[in-house]
C-alpha cells in the first residue's frame, strides 16, 4: 500500500468529526446569539433613538413654547387673539379689567428717555429689572385693607391706583397699571411670570375717595373669577405662595388632551392642591398637557411615540412638566420618563417671536434704538 | 524501533500534497473559536453600549429636575414651628431646611427618595464608591415614580407604567456645609411686615405661649417686641388697638399724636415727620445710630398720619359746610396734615424702609418690608465649630442637649427679642430675651448665645472648588429586581425630619410631639421621604399617600413609629400595590455609573425665573 494514500484512522476521522461538530455548534449558536443580539439592539438602538427624539422635542417644547405658538405657521397663533398670552404688547387693550383706560395699549418703555422716576410711565420694557430702588416699582396699598370692607387705616388709593395720574395728585400709578395691564392682557399666569419673585398681587381699584375697601375686585376673593384662594378667609393681598397654595394656574396648549377655551380659562384657580382628588388632578393634567402626535406615519413595527409638556403654577413654583411615552408594538411594553425642568418662562417665549411673524432675531450688544443692526421687534416690544 | 533517515525520506509526502497534522487541524480551529467568540462578544458589549445611551439620557433627565426643583421649590414650611429658647427645641436647622441640595430634595414633594439601606448595601461599583459613600453616612436614593409637578402627591393615582428615571440610583458625593443655618432658631431672621402698618408684627400669637406677657390680648398681633424697656413703645402699640376696636375720628388722632410723639422722643427731626420735605436718606442721628428707630418711627406714623387723616374727609359734615382738608395733630409739635403731607409722609416711610433694607442687613433692628423679600434679608449665619458649644437640655424632656454657637459673618446688630419667645428667663417655656440674644451689653449671659470669635465665619471666605463642589453620580442598577425591594423598610429617617412642637406652657413632652399636626401641603421636607408611598401596616394593603385631613393620622406620634420609619416599605413604584422582583437578596448586584454631574449647593433662599 502506498503510504502518501493511508487513510484517517476511525479515531482520527471521529475526532474530526467532533471537533467539526463543535465548531458547526459553536458557530450556529453564535449566529443565533449574534443575531437575536442584532435584532435586540437593533430595536433597542430603534427606540433609544424614537425615546431620544422624544426627549429632545421635549426639551425644545420647554425651551420656546411652539405648542402654544407656533411663529411661522399662523395656524397655530390663536393664543394672539384678544386674551391669549401671545398677544402682542400693542394691541393687549381687551381683557377682564375694567378699570384700565380705553387707551391701554401695553405702551413699551423707553429706556433710553426715563426722566427717573417717571411713575407716568406704562408698559413693560423686557431690559427693566424693577430695581428696588426704583419707587416705582414699590407696593403702596395697606396690605390688611379688605376689599368691600371699611378704611380702617385710611384710604390707601391716595398713594398709589390704577389708571392716570389725576388731579387729586396721585403720582404712584406704575405698579398698578403694570399689574393690570398684565392681568388683563394675560390672565393670571401671563401676570405672575412677568412678575418678579416677591410681588404683591393687588392694586386699589375704584374711584376716588371712596369710602369703600381698597382691594382691586380681581385679585380680591369676591367671586368665582378672582386671583386669591380664600385661603384663610382673605380677601386682601397676597403672595404667590399663599395664592396658589390650595389652586394652581396654568396656561392652555392648542393641542391638549381635553381642549379648553384658553380665554377664560386664564383666570381660573384649578384645585389641586391640598383639597385636590385624582378626578380634578387628572382633569387638570388633561387640560394643561400638550398632546402632540409624533411620527404618525412610520413602519408598524416601530414604537409608538407621545411628548407632552405641561406649564403650571402650584406652590409658588412655575413647574415645566415634560412626559415622553413610548410603546413597544412587538412586546407591548409601554415605558415613560417624566420630568421637570427649567424652561424659557413666557416672557421669553414672547421675546424669542417677532411681533409679525416668525423668530426674532437678536444682537445682543448691537441693539440699540440707534443700532444699524438691531434686534428684531419682539411681541413685547414692537410699536 | 525507530525508522532510518533514507525511510523518513522515503515516507514523507509529496510536496504541495501534505495534510495537516490533526494538532495543527485543533490549533485552527481553536483559533477560529475564539476568533467567533471574541466577535460574538462585541454584539452584547454594543447592546450594553445602547443601554448605557439611554440611561445617559434618564441621568440627563433626572439632573434637569432635580436642579429645578431646588431651585423652584418654596423653601419654606409655613406651618412648622421656626423659633425656641434653646436651638435643640425646634427642628428649623436641622437638615430639613438645610441648603444642602441632598437633605432638601429627600422628600416626598422634590423626587428624590432614599433607597432602603438593605438594598444600597447588595450594590458593588468600581471602588466600591456606593459603599464607601453609605459608610460616610450618606445615601443612595431613587427617584420618585412621577416626576416632580408640585401638585398634591396625595391626588395622583398609581403610576403606569412608572418613570424610568427609577432605574437609576443617585449618590451625591462630597459634603454640604452641615454648619450653614438658614435661620437663627432663636429669631428666625428676616421678620417682615407690610410698610407703613403699627407697631404690631404679622405673627400670630398662639396663647399657649403665655398671653399674658403679650401686651396685647389673646388672638391679636403680637406687637413688635425689640425694646421691651421702651415703654412709649406700648402706648403707640396701645393707642392703635384701641382705634382698631373702636374706630372714630378722636381715637385716630391720639393713636397719630403718640406715633407722632415716639418719633419726636426718638430725636427725629421734625422735617422727618410733617410732610413738608421729600425724604430720601437718613436724617444725621442726635442719639447715635438710630437708623431703625428712624425706620420703624416713619413706618408707624405713615400708618397713623393716613389713618387720621381719612377722617378729614369721611367725617360727618355740617350742612352747609365744606369738608375738611387738614386735620392738626397736637404734639411737642404741630403737624397739619394734609393730601400732599400724608402723601410725602408715605413715601419717606417707604423710602427708608428700602434703603435701611438694602444697605443693613445685619441689622435687625427693624423687620423687612414684606411688600419687596430679598435675598440680601438672609444674613449669613452658621454653627461655630471653633468653640465649646452650648449645652442644656431639652424642653419638657431633661435630656441632655448641645448645640454649637452661632456666628455670623458680619456683626448683627440690634437683635432684640424674639417674637414667639419676648418673655424674661423666667418664663416657664424658657426665654429669647435681650440678655440672651447677646443685645444687652452686661449682665449675666449678654452675648453668651453667639461664639465667641468672629473670625470663625466662613461663609464669606474664599475657597477652592474641591472644598464645596459636590458631584451628582449617577448609577445604573436593576435594584426592582429584587424579590424585596417594596417590602424593605425604608433608609433610616434623619429624626430632624420629624416635626416637633416648639416649647410652650404647660406642654409636656409627648404633646410638642404630635403637635404641630402634620400637614401634607404645608410642612413637605420633613417626616419620611417616602411618606406618600409608604405602606400604613403589615398587610401592605394600603399607603400613607391619603392623609389629607391634615392630622398626621398615619405617621405622627409615638404609636405610629413604625409608619413613620417606613417599617413596613413603600410602594416604590407607584403602581398601587405590592410587588416583588426576582432575585434574591443574596446575590448582589453591580452599579455601573452612567453620568456626573458638579453642582454648589444655594446658601440663600433663591428663586431662578
Amino acid at each position: 500500500m502506498n503510504s502518501n494514500r493511508r487513510a484517517f484512522t476511525l479515531i482520527e476521522m471521529l475526532i474530526a468529526i467532533a471537533l467539526g461538530l463543535v465548531l458547526i455548534y459553536t458557530a450556529a449558536a453564535g449566529l443565533r446569539v449574534a443575531a437575536q443580539t442584532v435584532t435586540v439592539a437593533n430595536r433597542l438602538a430603534l427606540e433609544n433613538e424614537i425615546m431620544r427624539n422624544g426627549f429632545e422635542i421635549a426639551l425644545d417644547e420647554v425651551d420656546l413654547w411652539r405648542a402654544y405658538d407656533e411663529p411661522v405657521d399662523t395656524m397655530r397663533q390663536q393664543q394672539r387673539a384678544p386674551g391669549g398670552i401671545f398677544r402682542p404688547f400693542k394691541s393687549s387693550t381687551v381683557g377682564v379689567s375694567t378699570t384700565a383706560p380705553a387707551t391701554s395699549a401695553m405702551i413699551i418703555i423707553d429706556l433710553n428717555n426715563i426722566p427717573a422716576p417717571n411713575d407716568s410711565e406704562r408698559g413693560w420694557n423686557s431690559d427693566y429689572a424693577w430695581p428696588v430702588a426704583d419707587p416705582r416699582t414699590w407696593f403702596r396699598n395697606n396690605m390688611a385693607e379688605r376689599s368691600g370692607t371699611g378704611l380702617h387705616f385710611g384710604g390707601y388709593k391716595r398713594f398709589s391706583t390704577v389708571g392716570p395720574a389725576d388731579a387729586t395728585g396721585r403720582t404712584h400709578t406704575w405698579l398698578a397699571n403694570q399689574l393690570d395691564r398684565l392681568v388683563s392682557a394675560f390672565g393670571y399666569y401671563g401676570m405672575a411670570d412677568y412678575l418678579p419673585a416677591g410681588t404683591i398681587y393687588d392694586y386699589a381699584g375704584g374711584s376716588f375717595p371712596v369710602t369703600g375697601g381698597g382691594m382691586c375686585s380681581l385679585f380680591a376673593n369676591t367671586g368665582a373669577m378672582n386671583f386669591q384662594n380664600g385661603d384663610g378667609g382673605a380677601d386682601f393681598a397676597q403672595s404667590l405662595y399663599r395664592a396658589t397654595k390650595n389652586t394652581a394656574f396654568a396656561v392652555y396648549p392648542l393641542t391638549a388632551a381635553t381642549p379648553i377655551d384658553a380665554t377664560s380659562a386664564a383666570y381660573t384657580r384649578w384645585n389641586v392642591g391640598q383639597n385636590a382628588n385624582q378626578d380634578s388632578t387628572r382633569t387638570f393634567q388633561l387640560v394643561t398637557s400638550s398632546h402632540d402626535p409624533v411620527l404618525e406615519i412610520r413602519p408598524t413595527t416601530w414604537p409608538t411615540l407621545t411628548v407632552s409638556t405641561a406649564r403650571t403654577l402650584a406652590y409658588n413654583r412655575f413647574a415645566c412638566v415634560a412626559r415622553v411615552h413610548w410603546t413597544s408594538p412587538l412586546t407591548g411594553n409601554a415605558s415613560e420618563l417624566s420630568f421637570t425642568c427649567f424652561g424659557t418662562s413666557l416672557r421669553g417665549a414672547r421675546q424669542q417671536r417677532r411681533a409679525d411673524a416668525g423668530w426674532a432675531v437678536w444682537h445682543n450688544a448691537d441693539a440699540g434704538a440707534s443700532s444699524t443692526n438691531p434686534n428684531d421687534a419682539t411681541l413685547d416690544n414692537a410699536n | 524501533m525507530s525508522p532510518t533517515a533514507p525511510d523518513q525520506l522515503k515516507s514523507r509526502p509529496a510536496p504541495g500534497r501534505g495534510g495537516f497534522t490533526l494538532f495543527e487541524v485543533a490549533l485552527a480551529l481553536g483559533l477560529v473559536t475564539f476568533g467567533v467568540v471574541s466577535t460574538l462578544m462585541l454584539f452584547p458589549a454594543g447592546l450594553k453600549a445602547q443601554q448605557l445611551a439611554r440611561f445617559k439620557i434618564y441621568a440627563s433627565a433626572k439632573a434637569l429636575e432635580m436642579v429645578d426643583a431646588y431651585n423652584s421649590f418654596h423653601n419654606q414650611n409655613p406651618a412648622s414651628d421656626i423659633e425656641a429658647p434653646n436651638a435643640w427645641d425646634v427642628h428649623t436647622t436641622y437638615k430639613g431646611q438645610a441648603p444642602d441640595l441632598e437633605s432638601r430634595l429627600a422628600s416626598y414633594r422634590n423626587g428624590l427618595l432614599p433607597l432602603p439601606l438593605t438594598i444600597a448595601r447588595r450594590l458593588d461599583s468600581d471602588g466600591d464608591e456606593i459603599q464607601n459613600l453609605l459608610a460616610q453616612g450618606g445615601y443612595l436614593y431613587y427617584s420618585q415614580p412621577l416626576a416632580t409637578t408640585g401638585l398634591n402627591e396625595t391626588a395622583f393615582g398609581t403610576s403606569i407604567p412608572p418613570n424610568e428615571a427609577q432605574r437609576l440610583v443617585i449618590g451625591v458625593i462630597g459634603f454640604p456645609q452641615n454648619n450653614a443655618i438658614p435661620a437663627l432658631p432663636q429669631k428666625a431672621w428676616p421678620y417682615y411686615t407690610p410698610y407703613p402698618s403699627p407697631p404690631v408684627h404679622l405673627q400670630h400669637v398662639n396663647t399657649d405661649l403665655g398671653g399674658a406677657d403679650y401686651w396685647s390680648g389673646p388672638n391679636c398681633y403680637a406687637w413688635e417686641p425689640l425694646d421691651r424697656a421702651d415703654t412709649a413703645m406700648k402706648t403707640v402699640y396701645d393707642t392703635y388697638k384701641d382705634y382698631f376696636s373702636d374706630q372714630t375720628r378722636e381715637k385716630a388722632v391720639i393713636y397719630a399724636k403718640e406715633a407722632l410723639n415716639w418719633n419726636l422722643a426718638k430725636g427725629i427731626p421734625l422735617t422727618y415727620l410733617n410732610g413738608t420735605d421729600k425724604i430720601t436718606v437718613f436724617a444725621a442721628s442726635p442719639n447715635g445710630d438710630n437708623l431703625w428707630q428712624q425706620v420703624t418711627g416713619l413706618r408707624m406714623w405713615a400708618h397713623a398720619a393716613t389713618t387720621a387723616f381719612h377722617w378729614a374727609s369721611s367725617q360727618p359734615v355740617p350742612t352747609g359746610q365744606a369738608a375738611p382738608t387738614t386735620i392738626d395733630i397736637a404734639g411737642n409739635a404741630t403737624v397739619t396734615l394734609s393730601e400732599q403731607t400724608v402723601r410725602t409722609i408715605h413715601d419717606a416711610c417707604l423710602a427708608l424702609g428700602m434703603r435701611f433694607q438694602a444697605t443693613h442687613p445685619f441689622d435687625f433692628g427693624c423687620p423687612r418690608p414684606l411688600q419687596r423679600a430679598l435675598m440680601m434679608d438672609f444674613p449669613l449665619i452658621e454653627y461655630d465649630l471653633g468653640s465649646a458649644p452650648l449645652e442644656g437640655t431639652i424642653f419638657a424632656n431633661g435630656a441632655r442637649a448641645q448645640q454649637w454657637h452661632p456666628v455670623a459673618t458680619s456683626r448683627l446688630t440690634s437683635l432684640g427679642v424674639s417674637a414667639m419667645y419676648p418673655n424674661p428667663a423666667s418664663s416657664s417655656v424658657g426665654a429669647m430675651g435681650e440678655a440672651a440674644l447677646g443685645t444687652a451689653s452686661s449682665g449675666a449671659g449678654a452675648g453668651s448665645l453667639w461664639g465667641s470669635d468672629p473670625s470663625h465665619a466662613t461663609l464669606t471666605a474664599s475657597f477652592t472648588a474641591a472644598e464645596r463642589c459636590r458631584q451628582i453620580v449617577f448609577w445604573t442598577a436593576d435594584w426592582q429586581s429584587y424579590d424585596d425591594f417594596e417590602t424593605a423598610p425604608s433608609a433610616p429617617v434623619d429624626a430632624s425630619k420629624y416635626l416637633k412642637g416648639a416649647p410652650r406652657s404647660n406642654a409636656t413632652f409627648d404633646w410638642c410631639m404630635t403637635h404641630p399636626p402634620f400637614m401634607d401641603w404645608q410642612q413637605y421636607t420633613y417626616r419620611n421621604p417616602e411618606k406618600v408611598l409608604a405602606f400604613i401596616a403589615s398587610n401592605r394593603a394600603a399607603t400613607g399617600s391619603n392623609d389629607s385631613n391634615g392630622t398626621g393620622v398615619h405617621d405622627q406620634g409615638s404609636s405610629r413609629a413604625a409608619v413613620f420609619s417606613g417599617l413596613y416599605g413603600a410602594d416604590r413604584n407607584g403602581n398601587g400595590k405590592a410587588d416583588q422582583g426576582t432575585v434574591p437578596p443574596s446575590v448582589r448586584l453591580r452599579a455601573q455609573v452612567v453620568a456626573r454631574f458638579n453642582y454648589y449647593d444655594l446658601r440663600v433662599p433663591a428663586v431662578i425665573r
